[in-house]
Parts: C-alpha cells; structure tokens; sequence
C-alpha cells in the first residue's frame, strides 16, 4: 500500500477520502478545475482479479449505461499497474458513489466504511445515503449490482481478504478518513455530513471564492486602488481649488474718452502734371557740350508726369521716385533688354521738380530745393549759373555726371527743375545731348 | 487551508498598503495639479457690434480731399465677424493730385487659451496682453493703454509713410494701418492712435 497520490496525467489530486488495503478513494480536479474522484486500486487490489473484475463492471457500468450519461466516466485503465477509475463528482448525482459501489463486495458490505465514505462525499454534493447504517442489511438498490459476484470466493482467494473482514478494519477505515476525528455515532448521515463540514467552512468559503475569481483577484485589487485614487484625487483637487488664490488679474485701464480727429491730417499736395507737347530738336545750340541734331530720330518720353516732354536716345523707362508736398521725382533710365554695343542700362536721368509761385519765389527756393534734391540723388549741387535762370555742374570723374537746375514757366506753373544725368566713359555725348534737351524743352 | 488563508490576507494586507499610498498620492497630486481643465473653463471671444466701424466716426480727415472740393463724410467699410476689419482709402479717380491715403483698423477680440496640463486656461485679457508683448513694435510711453506704433517711409522724396500702432486694452487689440502721402509721420501717428483709441473706446 502506497501513501503516495496517485499519478494519473490530467488529473490533480488533493485529498484522500478512503484508504483501504485493496483500494484507495481519492477527490481532485482536473486541470480545468472540475471536481473529480478517482477509485485507485493499491498494489493489493491490483492482484486481486476479482478487485480488479469488479472495477471493471463498474467502470462500464459507468460508461455504458444509458441513464448514466450525466455522470459519464472520465478515465479508466484497467491493465496499469494500479488500475483507476475516474468519474466527475457534480452535486446531486451519485456518480462517484456508483465507484464506492464496486467496492461494496470489496468491503464486504461494511455499512460502517461505506457510510464514512458516503459522508465524505456528499460535503462536495453527492447524494448522500438516504438510509441510516441501523437500518439492518439491506443496501440501497444502486448497490444492488455488485451483490451478483459470490461473496465468499473472492474474500477467499483475496490475499488481503483475511485483514478486510477483522475487526479493525473498521478503525483502519477511519484512520483514512481525512477529517481525522474518530467517527461520531451516526444517527443520522446528514449529521455526519455537517460534523465534517463545520471546521472547515470559513476557510472553504475563501477557498471557494479564490477559485471563482482565480486570477482576477489582483485585476479586483488594483481596481479597488485605482478607485480610492481617484476618489482622493477629487478629494485633493477640491482642496485645492478652494484653497489656493486663483492669480488676480488687474484690472484693465480705465477706458478713456478718445479725442476728436485732427481737422486736417495730410498736407497740401501738389496737383498732378499735365506733359507739354515735345519740341523736336532743331540743332540750336544748347547749355553745354553736345546736343541733338535736327530731325535726330528720338524715343519721347511723355509718360513720366512731367511738365515737359524728353527725348531719349534708347528705348526709355520711367520711374515714379514719389511725391511730397513740395518735390516731385521721377527716374528715366534705358530698358534692361536694350544693349547697344555691350552698354546696358548704362546711364539714367533722375529728375525733380518743385512748383513756385513766380520766378522770384523759385529764385529764393533754389538753394534750399538744390540742397535737397541733390543729397536725395546723391549728386553735386549745380553751382555754375549759366544764364538767369540756369544752374550747371559738370563731373568729369566716373560715372560722368552733369547737374542742372532751371526754372521756368509751364502753363501758368513756375518750376523749378532739377536733374542729374549721369553715364559711364564713353556716353559723355549721350549725358550732354540729354541735359540739352531738357535745357531746350524748358525754355 | 492555512496557505490559503495566507494568500488572501496578504493579498489583502497588500491592498491595503496600495489603498493608502494611492489615497495620499492622489491627494497630493490633486491638491497640487488641479481639478483639470475642461473646455467651457476656455472662455469664448466677446462678439463685436455689427456697426463698430460706423460707430468710429466719420474718418474724412484722414484721407485726401476730393477734387470736387465736397467733403463728404467718410466712414469705414466694416469686414469680418471675429475680428473686425474698417477700411477706407482714397479713391484714385477722385483725386487729381498727388495724394494718397489707405486706412485699416484691426480689431481683435481674443478667446482664452488652453494653457497646457496644470495650468488654469488663459483669460482672454491674458491672450490679448501675449499678443501686444509678441508684437515687434516699439513701445510707445505715455499713453493710457498699452500701446506699440512703428512707421515706414516709402519713396524719395519723403513725406510718405505708413504708420501702425497696436493698441491693447483688455481682450481687445486694435491694429491701425494707416498710409498716407504727403504726410508728417507725426501727424500721421497721432491721427491712427487717436482712431485706435475710439475702437477701444467703442469695444470697453
């Protein structure tokens, strides 16, 4: 007879219900948790060919049954070396008694033995015996069926039969029992069943409910954290928000009445220019240096809102530099594209005007309006007077550059005119015949 | 059974411990982060009058007169809904001189501001101070708001700017864009903040 627990693959056992010479009963599970008994012959029983006979009725009584399938057998192997039987214990099904019941011969008809295994299994909800062990020999119509083997031949030839039948037995009988405590007297299987069960219960209740909730005890717990967390993070920023000083914003600045507009904001301007008709040059002498000849063939520049119109030499371009109230400038310069002997955009005449009301009135502007219109284009203030009305400055220096200040009459409109007409060496004529023409077109 | 018994308690002796390290945790976390910041803590931007730039006044001054010698009141064009826009200018055709002048107020009301995790949301008064300190205007002193101008001379024979000033009272911010030739930069100045401070004036 071994202690150990049996061995069967699939199945886990935990608790040895019954230990007798010829078998063993014992509760377990199977790795999916479902609630088991196991009837495992010890080596004894083994050898014992009714035992082993009886075993085998029973375990296709099991499987065979028709009525039986809610209690079906789960595993049998008759030929191992300690044969077993395996069959679900489920509450309120007498499954794993119809095992014990092949033991009944086995036994003996020992009520004693079979009503301490019977208590046990029904804590885990099988039948309980319905009959009390006094109620003489009669055993319940399950246990019917093992009677049909003769008694006396296997108990005979059983080598263990001789200890099976002694008085002990009995003892031996509660000696397995896994409660421990010497059997009380048994009026009643319902009482034995509660004796057995009371000790236990608080602990089976955490037993029981651990394995309900398996693995998700700790998915519980951290649940139950994550909540008080919570709950005191509220807590917390409620504190918070009550205690804490909101950072008081200061107040705008009073709004303050806005004043009136300025009457008058922009200053006089000067009204546009009308351009006077070109006059074509005739080949009279000019102001300085060369000049148009007659009937030279000239591009006219007539879009620049100048009082006068301006013969260019090339394709021209003006450019409007802006108006105040008192100056108005333009720029007229040779197109980009045009390129006469690898001379490109090379020379440009800056012009700007200032409107007088007579010519005294443009004479005591001059200085002023020559200062100015020379520092914005950079250029030498014309200083020669070359006739009343006619200030030159010649610059031989590269780029050559002459500056002119004229005034005069256009449409009842006193100008003063000044223009810088620069070119590099080799326009020199170009500058000259310019400043000419403009000499002329103010005259 | 004693083991499992021994489980279950220190499961939860072990729950426990993780309930009051949470709860002083949390506590602490919630005392110092704040209750968070949901989108109606955001305050909206205030809706501006739909006559707001008739409201700022006739603005003829400020433009060239037209030839005809008629000077007829000029209000501005009102453009947008959140931000408002005024707009007048002077028409070419109109004018036969060399003269010139274009007029664009901005007026921004400015919506709070998520201020990012833990911080409570931006007022919009907050918003419109960020905006003006952005601005890269120079500061002007001695004024009754918070004020910014910059200027610009275009072309060359002076006499030719466009003056800005920005503006900041509250929610509000007022950009003036104000170009005009001929025209003293100071002038011109005074005048966009005088016309700034009636968008101010007219949005309190």
């Amino acid at each position: 007879m071994s202690n150990s627990t049996p061995e069967i693959p699939g199945y886990q056992f935990d608790q040895r219900l019954l230990q007798h010479p010829l078998a063993e009963i014992w509760h377990g599970r199977t790795f999916t948790g479902m609630e088991i008994v196991a009837l495992v012959l010890s080596e004894a029983g083994a050898r014992d060919a009714t035992v082993r006979e009886r075993l085998v009725r029973a375990g296709r009584g099991a499987a065979l049954e028709p009525e039986r399938l809610e209690t079906p057998l789960w595993a049998a192997n008759f030929s191992s070396d300690r044969p077993y039987a395996v069959t679900q214990l489920i509450p309120g099904q007498s499954g794993a008694e119809r095992l014990i019941d092949s033991l009944d011969g086995v036994l003996g008809n020992d009520d004693e033995s079979l009503q301490a295994v019977r208590a046990q299994l029904s804590r885990y909800g099988a039948m309980p015996p319905s009959l009390p062990p006094s109620a003489g020999p009669t055993i319940p119509s399950y246990a019917d069926e093992p009677h049909t083997g003769p008694q006396p031949d296997y108990v005979q030839t059983g080598p263990r039969s001789g200890p099976v039948h002694t008085g002990p037995r009995s003892d031996d009988l509660q000696a397995g029992l896994q409660s421990g405590s010497p059997a009380p007297p048994r009026s009643t299987d319902q009482a034995a069943a509660e004796s057995a069960t009371a000790p236990q219960s608080k602990i089976e209740v955490v037993r029981e409910y651990r394995r309900k909730i398996g693995g998700w005890i700790y998915a519980v717990a951290a649940f139950v954290v994550l909540i008080v967390f919570t709950v005191a993070y509220s807590i917390g920023a409620a504190i918070g928000s009550s205690v804490k000083n909101e950072p008081t914003e200061a107040a705008p600045a009073a709004a303050v009445s806005p004043s009136a507009y300025p009457s008058s904001v922009l200053l006089p301007a000067i009204e546009k220019i009308s351009t006077a008709p070109y006059k074509r040059p005739d080949g009279s002498a000019g102001v300085f240096g060369a000049r148009y000849a007659a009937g030279t063939d000239l591009q006219v520049v007539t879009n620049a809102e100048l009082p006068f119109a301006l013969g260019w030499p090339r394709p021209p371009q003006a450019t409007f530099l802006g108006e105040s109230s008192t100056l108005v400038m333009r720029r007229i310069v040779t197109r980009t594209e045009y390129s006469n002997n690898g001379l490109k955009n090379s020379f440009d005449a800056r012009i700007a005007l200032h409107p007088c009301k007579s010519l005294a009135a443009c004479l005591s502007d001059r200085p002023a309006f020559d200062k100015q219109w020379t520092k914005i284009f950079k250029a030498p203030a014309p200083a020669t007077a070359k006739d009343a009305r006619t200030w030159l400055t010649v610059q031989t220096k590269a780029p050559y550059t002459e500056t002119m200040t004229r005034a005069y009459l256009s449409g009842g409109q006193w100008w003063l005119v000044g223009a810088a007409v620069s070119g590099p060496p080799g326009e020199e004529e170009d500058v000259q015949r310019i400043v000419n023409d403009i000499w002329r077109q103010t005259s | 059974m004693a083991k499992v018994a021994g489980m279950a308690s220190r499961l939860v002796r072990g729950t426990a411990i993780g309930c009051g390290v949470a709860a002083i945790a949390g506590a602490g976390i919630g005392f110092a982060v704040g209750e968070p910041v949901q989108p109606e803590d955001i305050l909206p931007a205030r809706s501006l009058p739909a006559d707001l730039c008739a409201r700022l006044g006739d603005v003829s001054s400020l433009l060239p007169k037209a030839s005809s010698g008629t000077a007829a009141p000029v209000t501005m064009v009102q453009g947008g809904s959140a931000s408002i826009t005024c707009e007048a200018g002077s028409s070419r055709g109109k004018v036969t001189a060399y003269t010139a002048a274009g007029l664009k107020v901005t007026i921004t009301p400015c919506a709070g501001q998520d201020a990012g995790a833990g911080n409570a949301p931006l007022t919009p008064a907050q918003v419109a101070k960020k905006t003006f300190t952005r601005s890269p205007m120079k500061a002007l002193p001695d004024r009754p708001y918070p004020t910014r101008t910059s200027r610009s001379a275009t072309g060359e024979a002076g006499e030719s700017w466009t003056v800005r000033a920005l503006v900041q009272r509250a929610d509000i911010v007022v950009q003036v864009d104000y170009s005009a030739n001929p025209v003293d930069a100071d002038a011109a100045e005074s005048a966009a903040l005088v016309l700034a401070d009636r968008a101010i004036w007219e949005t309190k």
